[in-house]
């Protein structure tokens, strides 16, 4: 009988779930509406004043990022069917890594911010400072323009869909690695 | 299918996945990847309030303590496109009379009892109350208090009449969330206030 990786269809389920949402995973404002940033590998959104900006560099980004989730959703149905074959490795590899690469790269991202902070800092003609919450918190803005004084709130915040995606993650993980105990007992049988 | 062949799909699955968003971005571009790129900002325009001297008003005095209060008008204007708030202002006035050279007294205390709210491209009054302290109230009586008479009505009154600063002032505005702080002095600032004596203004 054909070895199939139950907690693949799991994985498989939790990557679509997570894929179809178009809820941000990290949010970022200074001030009220001065500026504030909503991202996840599937949507984004910049507000600067109350006005929304399009990049679209980063909505072909996003929607890449969308098809190779969705994609991932086939191909870990496929692998798990397909546990007891050696080739379903390549299939696992292709859908397992989505979700957690997302993650990871999007605290890499966060974490780089306080360094191009201070890259602005350094560079900037006005005398100010950026206290950046590092992943999540509260900081400050502080600039000091010809004796007037400007200050403003700095929130960073990983919402509920991103413990969502490290959960997913987790279920990819898992599924990869019994898969990978599924292909081990086939290789010793 | 072999092995190899499974492999090789799933990586030209990627790149074609990841590339050809950007493709058909790229055509619909019109092949100009500068405008790919392209982040049109809005310019982000924060003008601290400048409030501008309208006037005194509502002035009260006590002849027998000093004890003097005054509505200093001043107008403020919004250029930008969105409501700000004047949160606070505050400052004391010192006299700085050149009879006492080197010599500064407090004499009263401004400040916004409420914060005012400034809609976009609107001007809005703010009404600072100025208030001696006692021993302000008690300089005014003994160095700048006469009694003179009123040049339009001719009745008697009190001349109130020093040269004062604005000193250690500030002035606090907040707009999209951003507190925005600075000084306010003005060195030399000529007061002059007549009451009826034993009447309202």
């Amino acid at each position: 009988m054909p070895k199939v990786n139950w907690p693949g269809f799991v994985a498989a389920a939790a990557i679509a779930w997570v894929a179809l949402s178009t809820e941000p995973w990290w949010i970022f404002r200074v001030g009220e509406n001065l500026v504030s940033v909503e991202l996840s590998p599937f949507y984004y959104n910049i507000g600067v004043l109350g006005d929304t900006m399009r990049v679209p560099v980063i909505d072909y980004l996003v929607l890449a990022a969308k098809l190779l989730a969705l994609a991932a959703v086939p191909a870990m149905i496929t692998a798990s069917l397909t546990a007891s074959r050696k080739a379903s490795r390549h299939v696992m590899g292709f859908a397992w890594k989505k979700i957690p690469l997302y993650v990871i790269s999007l605290i890499i991202i966060i974490m780089l911010l306080p360094v191009f902070a201070s890259i602005g800092v350094v560079q900037s003609p006005v005398e100010f400072s950026f206290e950046m919450p590092f992943l999540t918190g509260t900081g400050e803005l502080t600039a000091n323009i010809q004796g007037i004084s400007l200050r403003a709130p700095v929130l960073s915040e990983l919402t509920f869909e991103f413990w969502k995606a490290v959960a997913v993650s987790i279920i990819c993980i898992a599924s990869r690695i019994y898969h990978g105990q599924l292909l081990k007992g086939d290789e010793s049988s | 299918m072999s092995e190899r062949a499974v492999k090789l799909s799933m990586i030209l699955i990627s790149a074609l996945l990841f590339l050809a968003p950007f493709g058909y971005g790229c055509l619909e571009h019109g092949g100009k990847l500068d405008s790919l790129m392209e982040l049109k900002l809005p310019q982000i325009q924060i003008s601290p309030p400048h409030p501008t001297f309208k006037g005194f008003e509502n002035l009260s005095f006590n002849s027998s303590t000093g004890y003097m209060r005054v509505d200093l008008v001043m107008m403020v204007n919004n250029t930008m496109n969105t409501t700000f708030t004047v949160e606070e202002i505050s400052f004391n006035l010192t006299c700085v009379d050149q009879k006492h050279p080197g010599e500064e007294y407090l004499v009263a205390k401004g400040y916004l009892p409420l914060p005012v709210e400034v809609p976009s491209m609107e001007s809005r009054e703010l009404r600072i109350v100025v208030e001696t302290t006692p021993e302000g109230s008690a300089h005014i009586l003994s160095q700048h208090l006469d009694v003179g008479a009123d040049p339009v009505t001719g009745e008697p009154v009190y001349i109130i009449h020093f040269v004062g600063a604005v000193k250690d002032g500030v002035l606090k505005a907040s707009v999209y969330g951003v507190e925005i702080s600075m000084p306010l002095t003005m060195p030399n600032l000529p007061i002059y206030f007549t009451y009826p004596i034993g009447g309202k203004s």
